[in-house]
């Protein structure tokens, strides 16, 4: 094994790759010693792209996910109640109230009453994980 | 993974980023062949350092290095290691060993070291036969491979001025990539 080459080849390298003072061409040079350069910049680039396209993708629907066992766990909490319970939650709810007024709870039926208190429980569950986070 | 690391990465400046971290790998990799094991080149090495900075075992934590470019130096430094590439940091393991056990002991962990010795000794051979002729580039060689490093103790040595050294460190960097580019095409080394 000829360790001497070895070591002399790898001194041209140290003294071939301190580059000159002041220069700072590496992009001249990298195509120089037959890099691709644009090439390398051009798939990398695009790597990055389509990473983040599938990330968004992956967030969104993770995000739908969440959406939906939220509501899911709004209705099953909301159809526990009495149509009591309901009508009183809903009188202290801002959401509710600006729901109401133009007409009273007596105007709509069991079914949009409890709808609309589990879309405000998910709602609010949703804007307090998102304060959370 | 986390979205702010995709945003960030995506959002990162790799019109001047990859010329610095390919300028790094080739100046990391001391193997005397244009293409490394495997068929890889330094762009491969530097594409698999920002692919594993989304996923895997080096996947960037900007919280805990927020220099993008110095976490992928660093993911470079590894796969370099990881796929036995002879770089820099095995340069310098192995220059200043004098003792045979020592020696023994490295090209053990080298399997290759004996291929990569016999490569730089054609390539040596080849670059030299290159510039045979060039007075000025054949003593600048033979300086450099004498283990002088610095372009002022060359100039002294050769008598060539110092300017001109540089231009000569050009010129022969040049023709140490066509003579690399020959002999992959002849399939040597």
């Amino acid at each position: 094994m000829n360790r001497d080459a070895l070591g002399k080849w790898c001194r041209l390298q140290d003294f071939l790759n301190a580059a000159p003072e002041g220069a700072n061409d590496e992009a001249a040079r990298l195509t120089a010693e037959g890099v691709d350069v644009q090439g390398t910049v051009d798939r990398v680039k695009e790597m990055v792209r389509k990473a983040y396209q599938a990330d968004l993708r992956e967030q969104a629907a993770r995000e739908q996910s969440e959406a939906s066992a939220r509501a899911q766990a709004a209705d099953a909490r909301v159809a526990a109640m009495s149509l009591a319970d309901v009508v009183q939650m809903l009188r202290s709810q801002a959401a509710a109230l600006a729901f109401f007024r133009d007409k009273s709870p007596d105007e709509c039926s069991e079914q949009d009453l409890r709808s609309l208190l589990a879309d405000i429980m998910a709602a609010e569950e949703s804007d307090a994980e998102a304060e959370d986070t | 993974m986390g979205s702010d690391v995709a945003r960030r990465l995506h959002e990162a400046d790799w019109d001047s980023l990859l010329p610095r971290l390919l300028w790094y790998a080739l100046t990391n990799i001391y193997e005397p062949a244009r293409l490394l094991p495997g068929g890889r080149s330094a762009e491969d090495i530097v594409q698999e350092a920002v692919a594993k900075a989304f996923s895997g075992d080096r996947k960037w934590d900007p919280v805990r290095q927020p220099d993008l470019e110095a976490h992928l130096r660093s993911t470079i430094d590894s796969i370099l290691s990881s796929k036995g590439i002879f770089g820099l940091k095995e340069w310098k393991a192995v220059r200043n060993v004098e003792d045979p056990g020592e020696w023994e002991s490295f090209a053990s962990r080298f399997p290759n070291l004996g291929g990569i010795c016999h490569d730089a000794e054609v390539v040596l051979a080849a670059l030299q036969e290159s510039i045979r002729g060039d007075r000025e580039l054949s003593d600048l060689l033979e300086a450099v491979l004498e283990g002088f490093d610095k372009p002022r103790e060359i100039a002294e040595l050769t008598e060539i001025p110092v300017e001109r050294v540089y231009e000569l460190q050009r010129k022969l960097e040049r023709r140490r990539s066509e003579v690399l580019k020959k002999l992959e095409t002849t399939d040597e080394p």
